[in-house]
């Protein structure tokens, strides 16, 4: 349950009144605010961003099957994930989330993630029906590879929407190095900018004749084609393209046409072979997840059309713990996992709060649910086969890391509401916090209401143990006069003793760690 | 340390550049011998980009070279880009690679041999 703070309604009005003050009521419950376990879930994606280059502890995985692995999937989730938290829940506190967002876009770019291509460039018979392993190529972002490429533009994108820095407009916004000295033909560096990226895929998706950007050679996935259209919906926005509008519709129209969707179990397909037009398999609850937690953003017909028949294949069968009684017998058992998390995030982005709120809290009971350090993960477990209650506690960290965490902060249409209300100019210049010190304390909520002028933020202890701190408060409008209020009660308008501005027109705020504390900064008129 | 190892550091050390007193007066710089940009198919109808890729690296102890249509603006799509270089008696390469115009490769004196 959203928790809600206690006192505020009837502590805001009191305020309002003892202060003697004309402003509007303002009510910090009206606004959105991070729960414990989900603060918890960003501080886990804060440090995993931290970790140094070629540290990927907490990120393993045996699915040996995915010449990528997850990797990038577990960063782009994360940095999409931050996002999504910076949209909709802290807007007016940003110093945190932009440098973690940019941290794991960045580790994107290093060879850990982004050479295993180079495996997938060569093709082979198995898949991509290409007659023996050919050449290949190095480059990631030249051609094909949607699941590297559709990842970094959505990403990337989104942070161009949230930021407006110009940092992915660089020519070298995406640098890849390439630099083994025990093989190879030496020592090369690919450079891409965002807008190179975006319009790479959007040739792409031309070439194909709007059927879907190729993955490894000669093949289709349904659910990594959803992404790159979603970044380009946001890139869209920022520069006045219209690359997603024009493959929607299209795309669409072959999504229909190829059977992408099988029309008799609503099941995506595994995969389309481009040389020969083949449907093949079917993808599960992995890669049905994965594609309509997406899709929905875009198509929300279809996704609604097929989310009951995928509820009544799936959902049973994660809460019995059945979805686990088979295990491979080598290698690739988080898939599982995954299938659990794909699911979970797809049914809380279409908003079956019910679906929802049975799989988190079964991931609560039964996935190493772990607190340390004040994050809030589910820790890498093998432990699949089911118990004698026929639960499963096995978790990967795709899973662990950031899926339930999407579905935890996704209410429904979270994403949906993200792409059609993207940030403008405007919003980079309304009050906002800032100099949070981030190891001793957290911030559950950051909202400036535009219309009551009015910036709300409620600040709680966080892992390491202070008595005191402060916030600044950034961006108050010159000639504007400023109450402010702790907790619903008057501390005392911007300008006098302890609340005057500084040099650059910041003004400090103490805080007290003793326990959770709403501000409000309102302009008095 | 094993053994391997405490031979194999001071290799890396030196390959990577750590170890190049790159720039000292003593030190061999960069001569490009040979640039070329062909088509796998017709090797002998190379373009020769040696004076592209000289005014780039020549007298430097390490460079980049972008492999892109800068080199050949006629090229195909598919076209493959092979550099040589020496520093002193040492010998260096770079590449093929395939034509990019988001690469470039990189030549130093430090990864000759």
């Amino acid at each position: 349950m959203r928790r809600l703070a206690g006192l505020a309604t009837a502590a805001c009005l009191a305020a309002a009144t003892s202060a003697g003050a004309a402003v509007p009521p303002v009510n910090p419950t009206d606004y959105p605010q991070l729960t414990d376990q989900e603060i918890g879930h960003i501080r886990h994606m804060v440090r995993l961003s931290r970790q140094l280059p070629g540290d990927w502890a907490d990120m393993g995985t045996d699915i040996w099957a995915v010449a990528e692995r997850t990797l990038q999937f577990q960063l782009s989730y994360m940095a999409v994930a931050v996002g999504l938290v910076q949209h909709s829940y802290t807007p007016a506190y940003r110093e945190l989330y932009q440098p973690t967002m940019d941290q794991l876009i960045q580790k994107m770019t290093l060879p850990d993630v982004w050479e295993l291509w180079i495996n997938s460039s060569r093709a082979g018979t198995f898949r991509s029906r290409s007659g023996d392993l050919q050449a290949g190529w190095t480059d990631p972002v030249r051609k094909y590879n949607i699941m590297l490429k559709g990842y970094l533009l959505q990403a990337g994108a989104m942070y161009d929407m949230l930021y407006q820095d110009g940092k992915y407009e660089k020519p070298d916004a995406f640098t890849f190095r390439h630099i083994p000295i025990t093989w190879g033909n030496g020592p090369i560096t690919f450079r891409y900018s965002l807008p190179d990226v975006a319009k790479i895929v959007y040739d792409e998706y031309v070439a194909s004749d709007f059927r879907g950007v190729q993955c490894e050679p000669n093949v289709v996935f349904p659910e990594c084609n959803q992404t790159p259209i979603l970044g380009l919906i946001n890139f869209d926005q920022a520069h006045g393209t219209h690359y997603a509008n024009d493959i929607m519709p299209k795309f669409k129209a072959n999504w229909e046409k190829i059977g992408y969707t099988d029309p008799a179990t609503k099941q995506n397909i595994d995969y389309y072979r481009v040389s020969t037009q083949e449907r093949v398999g079917k993808i599960g609850p992995t890669g049905d997840g994965w594609a309509n937690s997406w899709m929905f953003t875009w198509d929300p017909e279809h996704v609604q059309a097929v989310y009951p028949a995928l509820r009544q294949l799936y959902l049973e069968n994660f809460l019995t713990g059945a979805y686990a009684r088979n295990l491979p017998p080598y290698g690739n058992r988080d898939l599982i996992s995954t299938g659990f998390g794909q699911y979970a995030f797809m049914a809380a982005e279409v908003g079956d709060a019910e679906a929802r709120t049975k799989l988190i809290a079964y991931a609560d009971r039964n996935f190493s649910a772990t607190w340390q350090d004040g994050e809030y993960y589910y820790k890498r477990s093998y432990d699949y086969a089911p118990d004698a209650a026929g639960n499963s506690h096995g978790v990967d960290t795709w899973t662990g890391n950031v899926l339930i965490a999407l579905a935890r902060l996704d209410t429904g249409g979270a994403f949906q509401s993200l792409y059609r209300h993207p940030w403008t100019k405007a919003d980079l210049t309304d009050p906002y916090i800032a100099d949070v010190d981030y190891p001793t304390t957290s911030v559950s909520q950051a909202w400036y209401d535009r219309a009551k002028q009015a910036l709300v933020v409620t600040i709680e202890p966080g892992p390491v143990k202070a008595k005191e701190t402060s916030f600044s408060v950034r961006q108050l409008k010159a000639g504007t006069r400023y109450l402010v209020l702790r907790d619903g009660t008057a501390i005392g308008h911007v300008g006098d003793g302890a609340l005057t501005p500084k040099a650059d027109g910041s003004v400090s705020i103490p805080v007290t760690l003793d326990g959770r504390h709403s501000y409000v900064v309102v302009a008095d008129v | 340390m094993s053994r391997p190892m405490r031979y194999l550091l001071p290799v890396l050390a030196v390959a990577l550049g750590w170890a190049a007193a790159a720039g000292a007066a003593d030190t061999p710089l960069i001569h490009v011998d040979a640039c070329r940009v062909y088509a796998e198919a017709n090797p002998k109808t190379a373009v020769d980009c040696t004076a592209a890729a000289a005014k780039l690296c020549d007298g430097q102890p390490a460079c980049e070279v972008p492999i892109g249509r800068n080199l050949a603006a006629q090229a195909r799509e598919d076209a493959k880009v092979d550099l040589a270089y020496s520093c002193g008696k040492a010998h260096g390469e770079a590449g093929p690679n395939d034509l990019d115009d988001h690469a470039a490769v990189t030549l130093a004196c430090a990864l000759t041999n």
